[in-house]
């Protein structure tokens, strides 16, 4: 008996839905460039001690990263940032609306792969940067400027696929 | 058997005027309600038809927030970032509404006055997680 | 050490379903006779089962170093919630709802018996098929046994406030059996596209039937759940969580339907199968939906875009896979039936062509942004409730007015019954006004549409049953059905009255002050507070003044404040009277004392969730007395 070929209908229907979707899911991935300062900013860092902008060295190479200790996530991404550190990347961190005692605490703990900390109990200066939440990770140019914004955990894919090619450039 | 024909004709007429309605009425539907999503960047580049409903969102602006004395009205900044537009609201707040944190409203915009009245404000937020066209908005 | 245990447990799952699914392909090419495989899903059961256990040993002993109890967990967490916890995120709930498929497989292999073992093995195989490639996506893509190494957390996040809730409970694994029961049918249908006819349309229906009660049931606790626990009183907010478990259930309810047909005509055939393989399309889709954050919603678990892409992947391969088999299988009707346009093959003809409608047009809606957002170059939109009233509710009318009719035809009725069809037409235009009459005195044109369209079934279920009062067996035999009708016609005169005849209204109140609303008086007469293990409140007190008779009650409505998540939560208070739900939730205590909240009265709001009760019970009896009384 031959079939009648409009059963097949709903397969091209799914098959359609579907490539709008992979379409989509990949679409989200490509985050876009953005080039913008580091701000002026007069905070403490996690030992009580005065830090500027001035932290932020000309030429070189460095990273934000946002943390927190109520984020489970900045768990994940810890051991990444360590050996990060062991490659001797200097890393910024921006301790975002957190404890200082809980935060001293974690980096006895587990490990400091961070140069310097900027205490951020009120999420100011992560708000002028545009931290939407945590964990999330800057990278940062020779002239200070932010090339590129991750959002989530940080791992070595994500970091030779995003942040190296930006580096090389 | 010529009745039998007769049905099936009937069968398939019945269904394709079903199917043709439906797809009338869903992108008659789709015409009216659907709403396009601007950042206060993009209000202001291209403002919309004040006419037309549209949602706006971003993170709200610290220190923005000021309540009406004596009835449910709200008035607060939505900021990309970049720009800034006023909104104005009456009713209730969702539990999540928090300066600094992403919002998007719903309403209508007037260029002239750079406001937007919303009668729908949506907050879903955690700190791990941003709605996905705030996170848009200000990258 | 235990959590690696429960990790075993599950590949050794996922081995025996792929080998089962294996050996019965193979046998069914090389004709080489195997013995009975369906015993392998006992062991299957009880390899899901302990690893299921273990995780939740992981959760009741507080085992952070679980990276997936880390983040759904915390200390404070009363017992209770420590346990459902299990299935509050990703990996845990696509755990159960393996564990969910593999019971249903072993009820079925219970449950339905085959002369030869090979067509058991078969229809099962198509199961193991589903059953290992979401085993698969367990184990190497969402593992909830993953440690977080090297650092354990000492106190987890929590789990979401919104899910510390008795209805949150127990919703999903209901709504998991029924969509997992799907794959029964799902199966069924497969097999019979390679020549398992034996009782094929009967298992299908009674299948479908049962995991129909099931997700009806689930979708009603979802519902109710929202109700209350979301705090503002909306009891459906066309989601795209709800919406892909409407589009399932619209499906589901098409296809038993279809099944009816296939099994008393043998016509419809090919439908059936398509519907069934549909259905499980449609609660893949659905699980993508939610799974891969590609659409935002309260329900929707955040995730990765990878793991949606595999999700993506294994819908695709067993779409592809399913509509192979069923484009080369040869499935014929019985050519020599004839039916007229007032048959009862007619009438579940246009049952299924609205319901797939309704199901096409509701995924289009849900999914129309992803495809506006390509085309128009990455502009986001949302398409508002207002679509998807405007759409589903003339459908809907003209589906529940057939269905007042339908239930009243007889098969292959000849044309002479004309004459009866619009003799009954007209008895049920008649009862529909004397309802209508009976129901309101005024009328709005949403009203006319509710009443009729609840009136017709009513009147339809009623002739039937007048029909059929002097035949006790037939009565006994279409009870199931017409309790499932009536649910409908319930549930649809509920949605009927709340969306019409609701009062809401936002006051803000200090200690003292009263307000009005309905012919209620509100009066916040003190404040309150709280202290539970992992979250305190504020609550305000009201008292309500029902103003026709006098009695008076008090409302405690909170706000609570969940200090691991440091997330706020309303807490809304409701008061059920017969007639209808007095309604209080709190916005927020302004700095001079004040309280901001909403007030509201819902008349008759309960009867959504009774009438989806009753067509839960109407489908259950109906599949118990068909396996009681064959």
């Amino acid at each position: 008996m031959k079939k009648n070929y409009l059963i097949l209908l709903p397969l091209v229907f799914v098959g359609i839905i579907s490539s709008f979707f992979i379409w989509n899911l990949n679409y989200e991935k490509s985050d876009t460039l953005v080039v913008s300062d580091i701000p002026e900013f007069q905070m403490s860092d996690l030992k009580g001690n005065k830090i500027d902008r001035s932290i932020f060295k000309v030429d070189e190479y460095k990273l934000i990263n946002v943390w927190a200790t109520w984020c489970i996530n900045c768990k994940l991404e810890h051991g990444f940032l360590m050996s990060l550190k062991n490659e001797n990347f200097k890393i910024i961190g921006l301790n975002y609306k957190d404890n200082l005692e809980k935060a001293n605490k974690w980096l006895v703990q587990f490990g400091n792969p961070y140069k310097k900390n900027i205490f951020d109990q009120k999420g100011e200066l992560g708000f002028e940067l545009g931290v939407a939440g945590a964990p999330e990770t800057y990278l940062v140019n020779k002239q200070n400027k932010i090339l590129h914004k991750h959002i989530g955990i940080m791992n070595e894919d994500i970091w030779i696929q995003k942040f190296l090619p930006l580096i090389n450039d | 058997m010529k009745q039998h024909r007769k049905n099936r004709i009937y069968v398939i007429l019945f269904i394709g005027i079903s199917i043709l309605i439906s797809i009338f009425l869903v992108f008659s539907a789709l015409q009216e309600n659907i709403n396009l999503f601007y950042s206060p960047t993009d209000l202001k580049n291209n403002p919309p038809m004040s006419d037309k409903s549209i949602r706006a969102g971003g993170l709200v602006k610290e220190n923005s927030l000021i309540r009406d004395k004596d009835s449910l009205k709200i008035f607060f900044e939505i900021t990309d970032l970049k720009n800034t537009v006023s909104v104005s609201y009456e009713g209730l707040l969702p539990d999540l509404f928090k300066e600094n944190k992403g919002v998007v409203a719903t309403g209508y915009f007037y260029p002239s006055a750079n406001e937007f009245v919303a009668y729908e404000i949506l907050a879903k937020h955690d700190e791990n997680y941003v709605p996905k066209e705030v996170k848009k908005a200000l990258e | 050490m235990i959590p690696e245990i429960g990790n075993i447990f599950l590949i050794f799952a996922f081995s025996i379903s792929v080998l089962s699914f294996l050996s019965s392909t193979f046998s069914y090419y090389s004709n080489v006779q195997i013995y009975d495989l369906s015993k392998n899903i006992y062991l299957i059961f009880f390899l899901l089962l302990a690893s299921f256990f273990v995780l939740e040993y992981s959760f009741l002993t507080d085992d952070f170093s679980v990276l997936y109890v880390a983040n759904n967990s915390n200390p404070n967490l009363p017992m209770y919630y420590k346990f459902s916890a299990l299935w509050g995120g990703h990996e845990g709930s696509l755990l159960l709802f393996v564990l969910i498929i593999s019971i249903w497989m072993m009820v079925f292999s219970l449950l339905s018996s085959y002369t030869k073992i090979e067509d058991k093995n078969l229809v099962l195989s198509f199961s193991h098929l589903v059953l290992f490639s979401l085993l698969g996506f367990i184990i190497f893509s969402s593992n909830p046994f993953e440690r977080l190494i090297p650092i354990a957390s000492m106190s987890g996040t929590d789990l979401n406030p919104l899910l510390q809730d008795f209805a949150f409970t127990i919703h999903p694994p209901i709504l998991y059996f029924g969509y997992a029961g799907l794959i029964i049918p799902f199966s069924l249908a497969l097999a019979r596209c390679f020549n398992v006819t034996e009782a094929w349309t009967t298992h299908i229906r009674n299948w479908t039937v049962l995991s129909w009660s099931f997700l009806t049931l689930g979708i009603a606790l979802g519902s109710w759940w929202a109700y209350y626990e979301l705090g503002w009183g909306g009891w459906w907010f066309w989601d795209p969580v709800e919406n892909s478990s409407l589009v399932p259930w619209l499906l589901a309810t098409a296809l038993f339907h279809s099944a009816i047909v296939s099994n008393s005509r043998k016509i419809f055939n090919n439908w059936t199968i398509l519907l069934s393989i549909l259905s499980v399309i449609g609660c893949f889709i659905g699980m993508f939906l939610v799974r891969s954050g590609i659409l935002t919603s309260v329900h929707s678990f955040a995730l990765d875009p990878e793991r949606g892409l595999i999700l993506l992947m294994i819908t695709l391969a067993i779409t592809l896979y399913s509509f192979f088999v069923f484009f080369k299988s040869d499935v014929s009707d019985n050519s020599s039936i004839n039916y007229s346009i007032v048959s009862k093959e007619y009438f579940l003809l246009i049952n299924n062509l609205f319901l797939v409608i309704l199901a096409v047009i509701i995924l289009f809606g849900t999914i129309y942004p992803i495809f506006y957002e390509i085309f128009s170059g990455g502009r986001t939109i949302s398409v508002g409730a207002p679509y998807f009233n405007l759409v589903t509710v003339p459908i809907a009318f003209f589906l529940a007015f057939f269905q007042g009719y339908g239930v009243l035809t007889k098969w292959s009725s000849s044309p002479n019954s004309i004459k009866t069809f619009s003799t009954t037409l007209i008895v049920i235009a008649f009862l529909s006004l004397a309802f209508s009459y009976l129901l309101f005195n005024y009328l709005s044109l949403f009203n006319v549409i509710g009443i009729l369209m609840v009136s017709s079934i009513i009147a339809g279920v009623l002739i039937s049953a007048i029909r059929i009062f002097d035949n006790k067996r037939f009565f006994f035999n279409n009870l199931g059905m017409n309790l499932a009708h009536i649910g409908i016609a319930v549930t649809i005169f509920g949605i009927g009255v709340v969306s019409s005849h609701s009062s809401s209204k936002e006051v803000i109140l200090e200690i003292g002050e009263s307000t009005t609303l309905s012919n209620y008086e509100f009066t916040l007469i003190a404040e309150d507070f709280k202290e539970e293990s992992n979250f305190y409140s504020q609550i305000a007190i009201f008292q309500v003044e029902n103003l026709t008779n006098g009695e008076s009650f008090d409302l405690k409505p909170e706000k609570a404040f969940y200090p691991a998540s440091r997330s706020i939560m309303t807490e809304s208070a409701i008061a059920i009277t017969p007639k209808e739900d007095v309604y209080i939730s709190l916005s927020e205590r302004l700095n001079s004392g004040e309280w901001i909240a909403k007030i509201q009265t819902k008349p008759f709001v309960r009867f959504i969730w009774l009438g989806s009760i009753l067509m839960c019970l109407g489908g259950i009896f109906s599949f118990s007395r068909r396996l009681l009384f064959k």
